[in-house]
């Protein structure tokens, strides 16, 4: 492990590697071993949206032919941009799931075979372990504890953090993840992949008291989302209209983004009463959704609910959450799993367990 | 630089994980080391240490290898990814020049004959990777081909890792002599004699699928 | 050689075809299904987007003796696994998948043998990994209610719609 000397003025370099879907990205950081605080030195993302969107979602083999051509120049040039050699990194950061196991397994061998070859310990992240600090890698993380809602195309969840490598999923989709649920929607309206933006882009012109959506879960006591039944509805009123005017599929598209928004506000808004917590983080995809973002800020100003949103660009797949979260774990002398593997099914609770 | 100006390289690691298995080895100039001939599947937990092990043996340093040769493929998708992003990974910071090796040019020598051999390994989704070897040296490019076609071919002597997915018959299939990691030593060996300019050779291990993707077929369609 | 009846029984004709009036109908039949299968059985699901196969799907594990009250859609994870009562049951989501090879990548083989019993939506991605006794189901909409739907259980592939 990683041996620290808790001096002023000396820092970690953390080269993270994340390629569990369908980007890869990079990034180096560099944490102040003083205070726990640091910052990003250096970060690169390749997006490979454009090249899944003709098959209306992420094709695991593409992603990973693409991760695999990505990523070994794109850390020479982050490692260059940086001005570092590898001697100058003290630990390899990556990603080893969830996620798809062809995409994850490009990241962990290139990362455990370069600690190997340069001698650098190399700690694998829980994906969405990341996503739950993202808020600290350019700020201060809330204190503890703290509720995060993560919610993107494969996940939709409310975890209560009490510290780091402490998390517990107090509510979770029982069935379709929010981000889903506007592909799916998408795809039913013969909108293009991914469907959030774009549900986002026609709802801006659209009226969304036209129809009556249903907003599954929110009347149930307790903290669980399901939007499986909203799709079929939306699959319904598709049927029932027949053919789709261009004002129909605005309306849509603004009925299917508040009925989403409002559960998810609702529900984390109760997690934070039920929890007694005053922080809240909204991290994954679909917190870069402006509207969630406009309604829960204006909804929590007056529970006196803090309300922490990452970066724009921090809320999607990225390699700096991946770098902070292994720099706290050094930090707070935690010690990650000795034998590990890319694990496309890493449970959030499995973390800790080797 | 030319290749006047450099030695050609004495250490070479080489890795081959296109069919399910580890094949790796390592060439000094004086010495053939060898590891993984077993039924190891390449994985990114066990491989890393296979080839540490192989440099222990011959008391090297990673900084003493001078190139690493990559079996490409056609083979396992997967298999062919863990072993570039494996070898790529190693040759980080290291940028030494990547000799790129067909992976039924290893099956062709594991047959350890001087005639002609066709080489034929199951591709899935009704296709075969097809490649003709003589003497280490390929009389044709690799190819990927329906089954369909291999059958109208003449038929010839010819090695394979499975059973065809058809009936070959007239086809004589050769057993494999070599295991695979002596018939890539032996391929690499053959093939570094032929490299006049390493400083050319590419420093990223680049996989040869010679296969769309199934979506991508789709997507043709 | 086997014995072969002299008229081979037309495999193409559903087994069980059936109207389902509402989600009510379609979980009952489901789990009326879900008594004939066996660990080792792989479930092929059939259908547009909305017709219910995660309905179905879902009514098939309860009734399996799965337990967990949220049943995530496998879309993303592309298997999720669950334990049910003599068996484990694994819903799978083949909808972003290529192909045989990156199938093998995510050992979907293990879970078409004993003690698994596994459910596939979007089974067209790899139809070259399902044998013959793979189980075919296919919900449809009806034109004429959208509460309906048509389940065909069928012991070969269904036809295009």
């Amino acid at each position: 492990m990683i041996r620290l000397f808790r001096e002023e003025g000396s820092s970690l370099f953390v080269l993270a590697i994340e390629s569990s879907c369908d980007e890869t990205a990079v990034a180096i950081y560099q944490g102040e071993l003083i205070n726990g605080r640091g910052r990003i030195v250096a970060e690169r993302v390749a997006s490979q949206i454009a090249t899944h969107a003709p098959f209306g979602g992420v094709v695991p083999e593409i992603a990973s032919r693409e991760h695999l051509a990505a990523l070994p120049p794109m850390v020479d040039a982050l490692l260059g941009e940086a001005d570092l050699a590898w001697q100058g990194l003290d630990a390899i950061a990556v990603t080893a799931g969830p996620g798809l196991m062809g995409a994850l397994l490009v990241g962990v061998s290139y990362a455990k075979a370069a600690g190997m070859a340069h001698g650098i310990p190399v700690i694998p992240v829980h994906h969405m372990e990341g996503h739950l600090l993202a808020p600290g890698i350019t700020g201060d993380l809330p204190a503890f504890p703290f509720i995060t809602l993560l919610v993107s195309g494969g996940h939709t969840m409310l975890v209560r953090v009490d510290g780091i490598g402490q998390y517990h999923v107090i509510g979770q989709t029982l069935d379709d993840a929010a981000g889903e649920c506007f592909d799916k929607s998408a795809r039913l309206l013969g909108l293009a992949y991914p469907g959030g933006p774009e549900i986002s882009r026609l709802a801006a012109f659209g009226d969304a008291a036209r129809f009556d959506l249903p907003r599954p879960m929110l009347n149930k006591d307790n903290l669980n989302f399901s939007f499986s039944g909203l799709k079929t509805a939306v699959m319904y009123t598709v049927r029932n209209a027949g053919n789709l005017t261009k004002d129909m599929r605005c309306d849509l598209a603004a009925s299917i983004e508040i009925a989403v928004v409002d559960v998810l506000v609702k529900k984390s808004l109760c997690a934070c009463h039920q929890e007694n917590v005053t922080h809240l983080v909204v991290a994954g995809g679909v917190a870069a959704n402006r509207h969630l973002r406009r309604q829960l800020e204006g909804e929590a100003a007056g529970r006196e609910i803090t309300v922490h949103l990452p970066d724009l660009r921090y809320c999607t797949d990225n390699a700096a959450m991946i770098a902070y979260a292994a720099f706290q774990y050094c930090w707070s002398d935690i010690h990650g799993p000795v034998d590990w593997d890319a694990n496309p099914r890493w449970r959030l609770v499995d973390i800790n367990k080797s | 630089m030319t290749s006047s100006q450099q030695p050609p390289p004495r250490n070479i690691l080489a890795l081959d994980t296109a069919h399910s298995l580890v094949a790796a080895c390592l060439l000094t100039g004086s010495d053939v080391y060898h590891a993984g001939a077993g039924a190891e599947k390449p994985r990114s937990i066990s491989l890393a240490s296979t080839l540490t092990s192989l440099l222990e043996k011959a008391g090297l340093q990673w900084h003493d290898l001078d190139a690493f040769a990559f079996g490409c493929g056609p083979g396992s998708f997967t298999g062919l990814r863990i072993g570039a992003a494996t070898l790529a990974g190693l040759n980080s910071g290291l940028n030494r020049p990547m000799l790129h090796i067909s992976s039924l040019a290893i099956t062709a020598a594991q047959a350890d004959t001087s005639d002609a051999i066709t080489v034929i390994e199951d591709a899935r989704a009704g296709e075969a990777f097809i490649a003709c070897h003589q003497a280490g040296k390929a009389l044709r490019p690799d190819r990927c081909l329906p089954w369909q076609e291999v059958a109208a071919m003449p038929s010839a002597a010819y090695a394979s890792h499975t059973e065809p997915a058809i009936d070959l018959p007239a086809w004589q299939r050769l057993p494999l002599q070599l295991s695979r990691d002596q018939a890539l030593a032996r391929t690499v060996g053959h093939a570094a004699g032929q490299i006049t300019d390493w400083q050319a050779l590419p420093r990223y291990p680049q996989p040869a699928y010679l296969q769309p993707s199934q979506a991508e077929r789709n997507a043709h369609v | 050689m086997r014995w072969l009846p002299e008229v081979p029984p037309d495999r193409t004709r559903p087994v069980t075809e059936k109207r389902l009036h509402s989600e009510a109908e379609t979980v009952a039949f489901a789990e009326e299904f879900a008594h004939t299968l066996k660990p080792g059985d792989v479930v092929a699901m059939h259908g547009d987007l909305g017709a219910g196969k995660s309905v179905f799907c879902r009514a098939v594990m309860r009734a399996l003796g799965v337990k967990d009250e949220a049943m995530p859609s496998p879309t993303f994870a592309i298997i999720q696994e669950y334990e049910g009562k003599d068996c484990r049951v694994a819903h799978m989501d083949w909808y972003r998948l290529t192909g045989g090879d990156e199938l093998d990548a995510i050992g979907v083989r293990d879970y078409m043998q004993p003690p698994w019993i596994c459910l596939i939506e979007w089974p067209g991605r790899a139809p070259e990994l399902l044998d013959a006794s793979t189980r075919h189901v296919k919900l449809a909409c009806v034109d004429d209610d959208l509460e309906v739907r048509r389940v065909e259980v069928l012991t070969t592939w269904p036809k295009q719609a």
